[in-house]
């Protein structure tokens, strides 16, 4: 009872105390991005990812002297995918810290709310991974450079054309924007493109028995089956459609990049193509020193490409700094300005290509054909560009 | 002075003074737009830990749906002030205002078929619900789908939260300490006993899960416009678990306790930042810790009293508040006296409770057959019958409990075959409980006064605004409810826990309750059961008080036969289901058939006859 008492007595005491606590900061002479990333949590994989990458970049800046002389730091604060936890921090870096800009945020849902914020506030934001359309549709300020859904639905129907593959069929998810998206790019890319489409069957995210819809498509016979899915479900449609014996090629997007860990059946991936912002396996040379320098300074390479959009992220912002020659930073607005504009004209040397962007603030570049070998390891098959 | 007034006063200055300083604060920049945020978030929890409060803590029905009408209510307002034309200091209003009655109709949906079933079912139900919700507003062409919609006007500002947050939160006080919000405890407490004394326990259901639906919506609208995007899967299972987390830690059914905890754990992870990668360790380290050390809660069902931490430590400003006193305009209050039901039975000589041919079955089991029952006014009649007799059946089918197969009930001439038991004990028949059912977290007083719920007509408004009605009405009960207690000499424990009574006085107390709904015929079922020789003596006494104060029949099942010998006037024999024997006690002790269903039969007395 009385340790009970006790108990309450020190916790409220805790309670009142961190109320109290300033939010320390040290007040230096760097220039500051604010990194917005879930770090813990079930998306925490995408944030370290986009992470580690941008910190990259930033490490090897700061070694060459950072931007006139100044360092830069990017702020990272986790808010486990929480809506409004995110938005609490974009306002701590934005007002507290006066970021000259934001990276981030990683997944479309908390893009869109910093999204928001960013625009009403005229903050220049670039995302690394929020690939949903929306993000920064009407919002001058706002950039990513990953590539959107739809263009890898485009992508995918031409590397389908340069195959030869002439009749097609799509299962894709109703309830999701991502499948959506892509299954509708898809097919107005294969029409103009002159591919049959010769099954279109829907499921469910939830859904766990993709039988029937495997059975209507096999009896399509098509040449390949695109399946605009995340790792875990495209792993299912996998393995049932081989218990059903459709012996056809697959094809996919960014979204199989995590099939791996989820599939027992490695050699079915053997089957698998799919669009991915980038090839860790390219002879490119800037991308072997890419990962010799990511596994030097995290101790473990690559996995998810979100890394290289991420240091191009970090790259984009910093390359526009210089590129502004700003001066006084204590004018946070005049120099969110510039980097804005400067970030509209960019064209920028980065790990996954040259950087630039179109009208709408979306990356113009290409888009990486990757496959699997037996053991589930990742084969760079080719490049395809967007027209 | 009174404490009441008090109270009043230091809470209102309280709120005002709180929301003076924090505006302040923002008007000087001390807080920044992350604070500010972060305060706006912190209301908002309260509202929805509070309002589920209503249903998880008052009514004690598990839902863990409650970001479902969370999400109805964003995606209305939002949709209202994105849609209608006129400026956004009125639609955003509009647009709360609706999404608040949009989620109470779905309360509604959900509640009516939902709260016929209990614990663990409704549990499932609601979890359910909100999955299905999600799942619509993922579909429908209006919603953005799963992409979400955007472009919500942010009109959401620290004062509107807090505004709206202290009018919730002060309507569920208000309305927690009124004959309604007594109602929805007391089914919390006891739903047998709670239906059994008068309240329609599924109205109060469905009316407490409605409106705690009604204030998530307005939660859920504030919400919607603070984000400035909505997208169907921040309303997930996961949101309704952390707003349930709120009303555990809090202690369930004490509303400070829900806000204190609301507040921490919205406050928590920001505070916790400087631990960087242990924050969210820590903070679930410090979930399990109080719960281990405080299983009920960080206030169980305690309430944070200001006044009470005021008496405490500030006695001497007693005379500043006498001062104000003196000064203020003194005002009679008129006292509203529960009315006395009048019963509608001019003839004396016919029986208040007839039944004819009463029986019921269940399945293939005749659990009783045509019993022929007769009640006079101020009649002690005794039921009595071996173990499995079906006399506590017999008692059900009176009070409604059970619906009988075959026969009829007349109260006072007029058929009740049919009504639902809070109908029946409006219309005149109370009854006790073989295994006592208090509402045992209440008072003694609590209790007596859930019984005047019949006879009390205040409505919920005047509850929550506390008018003049709502006083006049509550003085009344609360002079007769104390009137009650000293019939039966318990008026010292009158604000005792019901609980902590001793077991006599708790079987007197049951009976008090049974009689402040001012029955016609009072049915006791086995009030001496588990009793000490003393206490049945004293029973007796209580008893026979009953009769000499109330105009009341009691019918009354037993098997202490020196207390039905001593005090009945006619005794009824129940044996399978069926009357075996009636007549005065006397009778009854020499009948041969009574005696042999009592001990079996004999070959010895066979054989001597």
């Amino acid at each position: 009872m009385k340790a009970q008492k006790w108990f309450s007595v020190i916790l409220s005491i805790v309670v009142v105390f961190s109320l109290l606590l300033p939010m320390a900061v040290a007040e230096e002479e760097t220039i500051k991005i604010g990194g917005l990333a879930p770090l813990t949590g079930p998306y925490a994989v995408y944030g370290e990812a986009v992470k580690k990458g941008a910190d990259l970049y930033v490490s090897q800046l700061n070694q060459n002297g950072g931007i006139d002389g100044k360092m830069v730091e990017i702020l990272w604060e986790d808010h486990a995918a929480n809506d409004a936890q995110a938005q609490n921090i974009y306002y701590q870096y934005v007002d507290e810290e006066e970021v000259v800009a934001i990276l981030g945020d990683v997944l479309t849902g908390q893009c869109r709310i910093i999204a928001g914020c960013a625009f009403e506030d005229g903050v220049p934001m670039v995302t690394a991974s929020g690939t949903a359309l929306d993000i920064n549709v009407g919002k001058p300020n706002v950039f990513r450079t990953c590539f959107i859904d739809e263009f890898q639905g485009v992508v995918m129907a031409n590397f389908a054309q340069q195959q030869g593959y002439e009749n097609v069929a799509i299962l894709y998810g109703a309830d999701s924007a991502y499948s959506m998206g892509l299954y509708n790019a898809f097919k107005a890319q294969a029409a103009i493109n002159e591919i049959n489409i010769v099954a279109e069957e829907a499921a469910a995210f939830t859904d766990i028995d993709f039988k029937a819809q495997l059975t209507n498509i096999k009896n399509a016979d098509p040449d390949a089956v695109f399946l605009p899915w995340y790792g875990a479900e495209a792993a299912l449609i996998l393995t049932q459609a081989a218990e059903l014996g459709l012996d056809v090629v697959y094809m996919g997007a960014d979204g199989i990049a995590d099939i791996v860990d989820k599939i027992a059946n490695k050699e079915l991936l053997t089957k698998m193509t799919y669009a991915d912002h980038f090839a860790f396996d390219s002879d490119d040379e800037a991308v072997q020193n890419f990962i010799a320098d990511f596994t030097a300074m995290h101790g473990e390479g690559p996995t998810v490409s979100f890394s290289a959009t991420g240091y191009d992220a970090a790259l984009v912002i910093c390359q526009a700094l210089i590129n502004a020659e700003v001066e006084d930073y204590s004018d946070t607005e005049a120099v969110h300005e510039a980097i804005v504009a400067q970030i509209k004209g960019i064209s920028a040397e980065g790990v996954s290509g040259v950087i630039s962007f179109d009208e709408n603030n979306n990356p113009i570049k290409s888009a990486f054909v990757m496959t699997f070998d037996a053991e589930g390891t990742k084969h760079f098959v080719a490049k395809v560009d967007p027209q | 002075m009174s404490k009441k007034m008090r109270a009043y006063i230091l809470n209102i200055l309280a709120i005002t003074a709180i929301f003076l300083v924090i505006n302040l604060m923002i008007d000087a920049k001390i807080l920044s737009r992350s604070n500010r945020s972060m305060l706006m978030d912190v209301g908002i929890a309260i509202i929805m830990a509070t309002s589920l409060n209503l249903t998880t803590g008052m009514l004690g029905q598990l839902a863990l749906g409650h970001a479902g009408f969370m999400a109805i209510g964003a995606y209305t307002a939002a949709l209202v002030t994105k849609h209608m034309t006129v400026d956004i200091a009125l639609s955003f209003p509009l647009g709360l205002i609706a999404g608040g009655l949009v989620a109470a109709v779905f309360g509604i949906i959900i509640g009516v078929p939902a709260l016929r079933l209990k614990g663990d079912y409704l549990a499932i139900i609601t979890l359910g619900f909100g999955e299905i919700i999600r799942v619509i507003i993922n579909n429908l062409p209006f919603t953005g789908g799963a992409m979400g919609l955007i472009g919500i006007n942010r009109a959401t500002t620290f004062s509107y939260v807090y505004v709206v947050m202290v009018l919730i939160v002060i309507s569920l006080f208000t309305l927690g300490r009124s004959r309604h919000g007594r109602a929805i405890i007391s089914i919390r407490e006891n739903e047998v006993a709670a239906e059994s004394t008068g309240i329609p326990t599924t109205r109060y259901k469905i009316f407490a899960f409605t409106l705690a639906a009604f204030f998530a919506g307005i939660a859920g609208g504030l919400y919607a416009h603070k984000m400035g995007t909505l997208s169907p899967a921040t309303f997930d299972f996961n949101k309704s678990i952390e707003y349930l987390v709120m009303v555990v830690l809090g202690g369930m059914g004490s509303l400070t306790g829900s806000i204190v905890a609301a507040t921490v754990l919205t406050m928590l992870p920001e505070l916790l930042r400087f631990l960087a990668d242990w924050r969210m360790l820590i903070y679930s380290i410090v979930l399990i810790l109080m719960m281990l050390f405080r299983p009920k809660g960080l206030l169980g069902t305690l309430e944070f009293s200001l006044v009470e931490v005021w008496d405490f430590c500030a006695k001497y400003v007693k005379k500043a508040f006498a001062f104000i006193k003196k000064h203020l305009p003194k005002r009679e209050q008129k006292v509203i006296m529960p009315e006395v039901p009048k019963y509608d039975y001019a003839n004396f000589n016919l029986p208040v409770l007839e039944t004819d041919k009463l029986g019921i079955r269940f399945g293939g089991l005749q659990a009783a057959q045509d019993v022929h029952i007769k009640l006079y006014d101020n009649e002690i009649v005794g039921l009595i019958g071996p173990n499995g007799a079906g006399k506590t059946t017999v008692f059900n089918m009176l009070t409604g409990v059970y619906l009988p197969t075959e026969g009829d009930i007349m109260l006072l001439g007029k058929s009740i075959v049919g009504k639902a038991t809070h109908e029946i004990t409006a219309n005149g028949i109370a009854r006790t409980f073989q295994n006592i059912r208090l509402f045992k977290s209440m008072t003694v007083l609590e209790n007596i006064k859930v019984a005047f719920q019949t006879r009390m007509h205040y409505s919920v408004l005047d509850g929550v605004l506390r008018t003049s009605r709502f006083n006049r009405e509550e003085m009344g009960i609360d002079l007769r409810a104390r009137e009650l207690l000293s019939v039966f000499g318990m008026e010292n424990v009158a604000d005792v826990r019901a609980d902590s009574l001793p077991y006599g006085q708790q079987r007197k107390l049951e009976i008090c309750r049974a009689l402040a709904s001012n029955p016609k015929v009072l049915l006791l079922d086995e009030p001496a059961a588990g009793m000490n020789p003393i206490e049945t003596e004293e029973l007796m006494k209580t008893i026979r008080t009953i009769r000499e104060r109330f105009s009341v029949a009691v019918l009354l099942i037993e098997h202490d036969m020196k207390l039905v010998m001593g005090i009945c006037e006619r005794i009824y024999v129940l044996n399978y289901g069926r009357i075996l024997a009636q007549g005065t006690p006397e009778e009854i002790a020499t009948n041969s058939e009574v005696v042999e269903a009592y001990l079996g039969k004999s070959e010895n007395t066979e054989r001597e006859k």
